[in-house]
């Protein structure tokens, strides 16, 4: 090999060396480890799912015991009919607090995964 | 000759380091501009997961005041407890909206610390138990407290009854006196049901993540709630006999005791 073969050939090799080199730190993601890939998409958070709709604004029956409203004395049939009808409005307040009893344990927190 | 020929090829050469250079660069700049823009929005996606978290945590949060505030508007409505007592739980449920608040507060500052803020919502569910624990204990001794009013309430209506039936003499009916007698043992069945269930859960703690106290907790929780249940069908019961006796005096064109009067607010 001539000697002027044997520059150019050199020439060439430090070139290609040279430019190797240059991409190599010049490319793309060049903070990131080599062989890795874009970043995967980050997890977003989960639609958070409906509550109850009653634990908005509570989930206690507010109105207290009401109490019979005859006299203690008065067992007219009029005075017992009444009777009974409040003892009606409190059980339904009894079944009120029998469900918050139940939202309470039966409640399921949103999952507040990462 | 010779020299032409190496001027030639180190002119060529140049050249195409030249040209390589140039295209290098440009794709270093416009790598570097697609780089500079991937890691930005890597950053936002993470603070818009952040805040995600924040929000749900919130939402989470919220929820519980919420309820706090319904059970302590339904404690201060409670008849049959002492005002000790009453203030007693009341104060206990502001002391955790309290907490609530502050952990609260708290969340929103840790939108740029992942770990503390992990840790605070953790503590949501894990430290307060406020749905697990604190809403149905108070719950139901708000329960037990409306068995044993009505339970009340009863046994002035049963006394009319009694009063009633006995004015009846040897015309009441077997059923009459049967129903009064189921009537009576319901209402005593209730009052103790719900003294039970108050008894059971007046005690409990929140566990603070020890797993054995939170299955006590639950057990005891669940044990409570089935006698509330017991002591409500013992109520719709003697509501159900009670009007059984009612109905047949009415039939029994049976005539009251004593003169109506006006009603009184009691």
């Amino acid at each position: 090999m001539s000697k002027t073969s044997k520059i150019v050939l050199w020439v060439i090799v430090v070139v290609i060396v040279v430019g190797a080199a240059v991409w190599f730190f010049m490319k793309p993601n060049s903070a990131a480890p080599v062989g890795q890939g874009a970043p995967a998409p980050m997890p977003q958070a989960a639609p958070i799912a409906p509550t109850a709709p009653t634990s908005a604004t509570g989930n206690m029956p507010p109105s207290a015991p009401t109490g019979l409203v005859t006299a203690p004395t008065d067992d007219s049939n009029a005075a017992l009919n009444q009777d009974l009808t409040s003892i009606n409005s409190q059980l339904n307040g009894l079944a009120s607090d029998s469900a918050s009893i139940d939202q309470g344990l039966n409640d399921q927190p949103v999952p507040q995964g990462q | 000759m010779k020299n032409k020929i190496i001027i030639g090829s180190c002119s060529a050469v140049l050249g195409i380091v030249l040209l390589t250079g140039g295209v290098f660069t440009a794709s270093a700049q416009v790598g570097t501009a697609a780089s500079s823009s991937r890691i930005a929005a890597r950053a936002a996606a993470e603070a818009q997961r952040l805040q995600n978290i924040v929000n749900r945590a919130d939402q989470e949060i919220t929820r519980r005041i919420n309820a706090l505030n319904a059970l302590s508007t339904r404690v201060n409505a409670m008849q049959k407890v002492s005002a000790d007592q009453k203030s007693s739980l009341s104060s206990s449920i502001q002391t955790q909206i309290s907490a609530m608040n502050s952990l609260q507060a708290k969340i929103a500052g840790d939108a740029n610390s992942t770990t503390s803020l992990k840790a605070d919502v953790q503590s949501i569910t894990g430290s307060y138990r406020i749905f697990a624990l604190i809403i149905p204990q108070g719950a139901i001794e708000a329960a037990a407290d409306r068995v044993m009013t009505i339970a009340s309430d009863m046994t002035t209506i049963g006394t009319k009854l009694q009063t009633r039936v006995t004015a009846l003499g040897s015309s009441a009916s077997g059923a009459v006196t049967s129903a009064l007698a189921d009537f009576n043992a319901k209402i005593a069945d209730a009052n103790t049901q719900a003294r039970a269930a108050v008894t059971e859960v007046s005690g409990l703690m929140p566990d603070q993540g020890v797993q054995a106290q939170m299955q006590a907790n639950t057990a005891a929780l669940k044990d409570a709630r089935s006698k509330i249940q017991a002591a409500e069908k013992d109520l719709v019961a003697a509501r159900s006999d009670a009007a059984t006796i009612v109905k047949a005096l009415i039939q029994n064109g049976a005539s009251a005791t004593t003169t109506p009067v006006a009603p009184s607010s009691q």
